[in-house]
């Protein structure tokens, strides 16, 4: 067989492996042994979608020594001139240095998918692009950090995963209560049973307002509204619908998400997934509320185990899981309280399970980039976490109980239901 | 059928059944009829608000409608949906309605439409109006009707702009549409991109051999395209059963493809279609030079060999090259220690230092003694790697391994051991490290000294306080606090450090008291008191500064005590009254009147004006009515009232928030007070709020 090329990405990896540790390189060979900092080592970005929540990202890549900034992307023309102005600043000494050759603004993510110098992508968008760009930058040999939930349908979900493990490709996804000790520490107390066998979980996701049909107003200037609709179906613009604020815009829409079953859901009910042991798999019934005169919505576990959506959760916590023998409240900030107390502060033992350990979301994914070991949330762990935000979706839109196979990856007995699990795209945004 | 021949008859029973039959079927097509037409009526009703002018008043009607597709297409009601879609049908054609009426209802058929609804929808795909024809068209392709089918071939024949055929492809491949590769084979190689990679994607839906041959054809033209889409294909093939069909494609690929990524996938999935065929490509792809294919290679052989891989990756791995083995390291189960731990010695570094963390994961007792080895060498990173390993070492045998290894040999291996038991929270080795922590050997000493630190409690606390009173030392006394903290019978703890303070140097006793103040139990206290009111200077003075860096609320009696007390000196009366301030303010958990009462005693007993200041700015941190009434009098003092004004105000602001007329009763005692304006121009503002 003839050997291939081999790209400056390939090369990179290679090199680390040649020379380095493969597993866990970062933690315990400085940088300055192989030259990990040096420009031809950085790992090269481009970054999609610059609004508030790549706000962070960008910040947090352009502090560090390892990456470099090589294109950003937006629909908006200010925000991507923007960032490239920003970036430039920061790395107005690596240009002097010819470290680096400056920083391209593109509209169309397709741009960055072309270039070869650039090895992985941030894709932080509303939910109805995430698929859609990330199998493109798999395919094209990128790795990905996509910001939760994974996917706006259950199949794509599907397609996400196949993709990355196809194509070898390390994929993160944004679900970053992962990478707290809190949470960890929750998830490994019920996975090793100390509050016996759980039966009930609540969880507080809040509520976001209706949404509305908006009347039409002028697209800004600089502003490419069609792409940023995408493959979601046409509606006139009006500002309130594209806004990526938490209070409403985009976020309130179906056409864009699963509302809060997809927004908080996607972190609380990953967490949930974790703790119970089921990242493979998922809950088997997902019933509205209102359904049999329930106060709140609910998903059910094959062992009966329940959770429960926004009912209250003891002490304001945002999770609370129920065991026959204690409880375990965890919440962001680092808060963990347990029923009995002492719990939290019981350390565990090497036959305890112990759950992947991340302190940081971003790095991590970074590491694995270099190790080519797989991330704390990998696609297969966020389409499952999807799904569960999907069919909770499905079942508050249809208002009434969803049946679900998980292994099959199937809507059991409900043939108009099963057309929800993918949505058709608008032309010319299909693939 | 023929030599049947109807007789009718006058039986009246049997009349009377047909004559009910006839009525149960003339009210059913009644009932039907009256449904459609409720139905009908009910679109009627909806559609002026659905087209309102005002886009915000379509809201609430859009979602009526929504919610009665959702509810007519739940199980066991097919009429129901039958209806609505037969009646939305009829009117997303009617020129009548609005446009933006018809579009919603579109949207409704695309979640609820059968074939009902395909002449409908057929009309708007080729009507002059683009967003009723785009919605048309995704609601085509989520009808299952082979009718529809045709309907989108016959689209795609009509119509040759590109963005609307890109639409039309990608429904027929998501139908998966044999009759459409002839059509769609043509656009493959069309010079906009994007339209040959959804005809390439559509293709390999389709899957069928006409498909897979255009693909194929189109592969030496657009081999990127075609190579996805016959990646696509063979996974249709796959999840259809045609395991021979996809093994072609994809033993072809594998070959002749020269990206990583194209060659990585189809590996994987010919483990799937033939894994006994692809065991031989596995191991060239393990050693290639692109890490992706490395990664792949790894995954499809969990697939090939399934149940076997253990043995098959043992076999490979020493015709590996450095790169291959590492990967492989993480597919190993604990049938591969013995040769990982000959992987600890192996040339490449990367491979060794792989090797020590995969010992982690699956070692055993059997790796004990070589990781303890490299641990105590102290070369960075492997030392490093190899005490993470032995923390996480699985295995029954492995802590007693391990505690085999503390009693004898080399000091630094021993001192290793010792850390590993901590690491790993093994309490069962408690009697051998404590006895360790008596050890001459300074490393081995101050080891178990942190691991009795990290895991011991009331059993270890009298040997503990035995060393530390004899040897002292800094990792004796952090010890000695730590098991002191943890200890759960904290008056039997309180009773053995009291004990202590009998044979100990009075060089030690500072570090006792200070311990006795941890402990929030009262024999602790009763004891610190007694001491702190010692004639004995060596005993007082450790007592009084240890009573006054306590943590506990429980230490304010005996503190205020000897604060109170006669023979106090000036310098141990600010000390505790410091402590008593402190205490106050940190203590929200104890109830408002024992913290008054506290503040109010630390301004009686404190002997200079800093510490008055001190309490009374204590008792202003505690927000309650009743520290209000408490401070008014100071109000009145002529020595005090300044600074009591500016307690009040602190406490007055606070109060605002939860208790208003108690806040506003203390705001004008402060006015009424004779104050400086600075003050009183606060109580006014207080007063305003």
């Amino acid at each position: 067989m003839k050997r291939p090329t081999i790209k400056r990405r390939d090369f990179l990896r290679s090199t680390l492996f040649a020379t380095a540790v493969a597993p866990f390189l970062p933690s315990v060979v400085p940088p300055t042994v192989f030259g990990q900092n040096a420009p031809s080592n950085r790992i090269a970005l481009g970054l999609i979608g610059m609004g508030l929540m790549m706000s962070g990202h960008h910040r947090g890549m352009l502090g560090r020594d390892d990456v470099q900034v090589l294109a950003v992307c937006d629909v908006y023309r200010d925000r991507r001139e923007r960032a490239k102005a920003q970036t430039e600043q920061v790395y107005s000494e690596r240009k002097t240095r010819g470290d680096w050759k400056g920083c391209e603004a593109y509209n169309d993510y397709e741009r960055i998918m072309e270039r070869d110098d650039i090895d992985a992508v941030f894709i932080v968008t509303p939910d109805h692009w995430h698929a859609i760009m990330s199998i493109a930058a798999m395919r094209s040999g990128k790795d990905v950090y996509v910001q939760k939930p994974m996917t706006l349908t259950v199949r794509e979900g599907r397609a996400m995963s196949e993709a990355a493990r196809q194509t070898g490709a390390i994929l993160q996804v944004g679900s970053q209560q992962r990478s707290e000790r809190a949470f960890r520490k929750a998830c490994e107390m019920v996975r090793n049973g100390w509050i016996g066998k759980i039966h009930t979980i609540y969880t507080q996701l809040g509520e976001f307002p209706l949404p509305q049909t908006l009347p039409e107003e002028p697209v800004p200037e600089g502003f490419d509204y069609d792409r940023w609709l995408g493959p979601t179906p046409w509606y006139p613009y009006n500002a309130k619908r594209v806004l990526g604020n938490y209070g409403g815009g985009w976020r309130c829409f179906w056409e864009y998400g699963s509302r809060k079953n997809g927004d908080w859901g996607a972190h609380h009910f990953d967490i949930i997934q974790w703790a119970l042991g089921m990242d493979h798999s998922g809950a088997v019934r997902y019933f509205p509320k209102g359904f049999e005169g329930a106060k709140y919505q609910s998903h059910v576990y094959a062992d009966g185990t329940r959770v429960w959506k926004n009912h209250p959760v003891r002490d304001g916590h945002m999770i609370q899981f129920v065991g026959e023998t204690g409880e375990v409240m965890v919440s962001r900030g680092d808060r963990l309280d347990t029923i009995p107390a002492t719990l939290k502060d019981r350390p565990l033992s090497p036959s305890d399970i112990h759950l992947y350990e991340s302190s940081h979301h971003e790095g991590n994914w970074l590491e694995c980039i270099r190790t080519r070991r797989q991330p704390i949330c990998p696609p297969e762990i966020g389409h499952r976490t999807a799904t569960i935000c999907h069919l909770n979706g499905i079942a508050e839109r249809l208002n009434r109980p969803i049946q679900w196979d998980p292994v099959k990856e199937q809507i059991i007995g409900d043939e108009y239901a099963s057309r929800w699990l993918d949505r058709p795209r608008r032309t010319p945004f299909v693939i | 059928m023929a030599n049947r021949i109807f007789i009718p008859t006058c039986d009246p029973i049997y009349l009377m059944k047909q004559t009910s039959l006839v009525f149960a079927a003339v009210l059913l097509l009644s009932l039907c009829s009256h449904t459609g037409a409720a139905t009908e009526s009910t679109l009627d009703r909806l559609i002026p608000g659905l087209s309102a002018e005002n886009p915000q008043d379509r809201f609430a009607p859009q979602m009526e409608l929504q919610d009665l597709a959702a509810k007519a297409c739940r199980p066991g009601a097919e009429s129901e949906r039958e209806e609505l879609a037969k009646a939305l049908a009829t009117k997303v054609t009617d020129a009548t309605v609005r446009q933006p009426a018809r579009v919603w209802m579109v949207r409704q058929l695309e979640i609820c439409g059968g074939k009902e609804s395909v002449d409908a929808l057929a009309q708007l795909l080729s009507g002059p109006d683009r967003e009723l024809a785009e919605t048309a068209r995704r609601a085509l392709e989520k009808n299952p009707t082979t009718s529809a089918g045709r309907v989108l071939l016959a689209a795609l024949e009509k119509d040759d702009s590109p963005d609307w055929q890109i639409g039309i492809i990608h429904s027929l491949g998501q139908r998966k549409e044999g009759r459409a590769v002839e059509l769609i084979a043509v656009t493959l190689d069309r010079q906009e991109a994007q339209t040959s990679f959804v005809a390439a994607q559509a293709l390999g839906r389709i899957a069928t051999t006409a498909a897979v041959k255009a693909l194929w054809k189109s592969y030496g033209v657009n081999q990127a395209d075609a190579a996805a889409g016959l990646l696509v294909a063979a996974e249709e093939l796959l999840s259809d059963g045609h395991k021979g069909d996809a093994k072609k494609i994809l033993e072809r690929l594998h070959r002749e493809s020269k990206t990583a990524t194209i060659q990585s996938s189809a590996l994987i999935l010919l483990a799937k279609a033939d894994p006994k065929g692809s065991r031989k490509l596995i191991p060239t792809a393990l050693s290639s030079a692109h890490p992706k294919l490395r990664t792949a290679a790894r995954d499809a052989a969990q697939i090939a060999f399934g149940p076997d891989l253990q043995s098959a990756l043992l076999e490979m791995f020493s015709k590996l090259s450095p790169e291959g083995k590492i990967v492989i390291m993480e597919a190993f189960d604990r049938s591969a220690e013995r040769l990982v731990i000959d992987a600890c010695s192996d040339p490449n570094e990367s491979v060794r230092f792989a090797a020590i963390e995969t010992l982690g994961r699956i070692g055993g007792e059997s790796s004990v003694s070589l990781l303890l080895d490299i641990a105590a060498a102290g070369t960075p990173p492997g030392a490093l790697k190899a005490t993470t390993a032995l923390a996480r070492l699985p295995g029954s045998g492995t802590d007693t391994a391990l505690l085999r290894q503390v009693s004898s040999g080399n000091p630094k291996v021993r001192a290793t051991a010792i850390r590993g038991l901590a690491d790993r929270n093994y309490y069962a080795s408690l009697p051998v490290l404590i006895k360790c922590a008596a050890d001459p050997e300074p490393a081995i000493s101050s080891a178990a000294l942190l691991a009795v630190g990290k895991l011991g409690a009331d059993s270890e606390l009298e040997e503990l306080l035995r060393l530390t009173v004899t040897r002292g030392g800094e990792a004796a006394e952090s010890a000695l606090e730590r098991v002191v903290l943890r200890t759960t019978d904290k008056n039997a703890a309180a009773r053995k450090l009291v004990s202590a303070t009998t044979t100990a140097a009075p060089d030690r006793l500072g570090v006792l008291y200070g311990n006795l103040a941890l402990l929030d139990a009262k024999e602790a206290m009763d004891a610190l008191n007694r001491a702190a009111r010692s004639n004995d200077d060596e005993v007082r003075e450790p007592a009084v500064r240890a009573l006054a860096g306590s943590p506990h609320f429980s230490a304010i009696e005996p503190i205020l005590n000897v604060a109170a007390g006669s023979t106090v000196k000036k310098v141990h009366n600010a000390l505790l009254l410091q402590a008593v301030a402190r205490l106050v303010r940190a203590s929200d958990e104890v109830p408002p009147e024992r913290r008054i009462k506290a503040s109010l005693s630390a301004l009686k007993a404190a002997q200079r004006s800093e510490e008055q200041t001190l309490a009374l700015s204590a008792l202003a941190s505690v927000t309650d009515p009743a520290a209000a009434m408490a401070i008014q009098p100071f109000l009145r003092d002529p020595i005090l009232k300044y600074d009591a004004g500016l307690a009040a105000v602190t406490l007055a602001e606070r109060l605002s928030r939860s208790h208003k007329a108690s806040a506003r009763d203390l705001a004008r005692a402060i006015k009424q007070a004779g104050l400086p304006e600075d003050v009183t121009r606060k109580a006014d503002a207080i007063l305003r709020q």
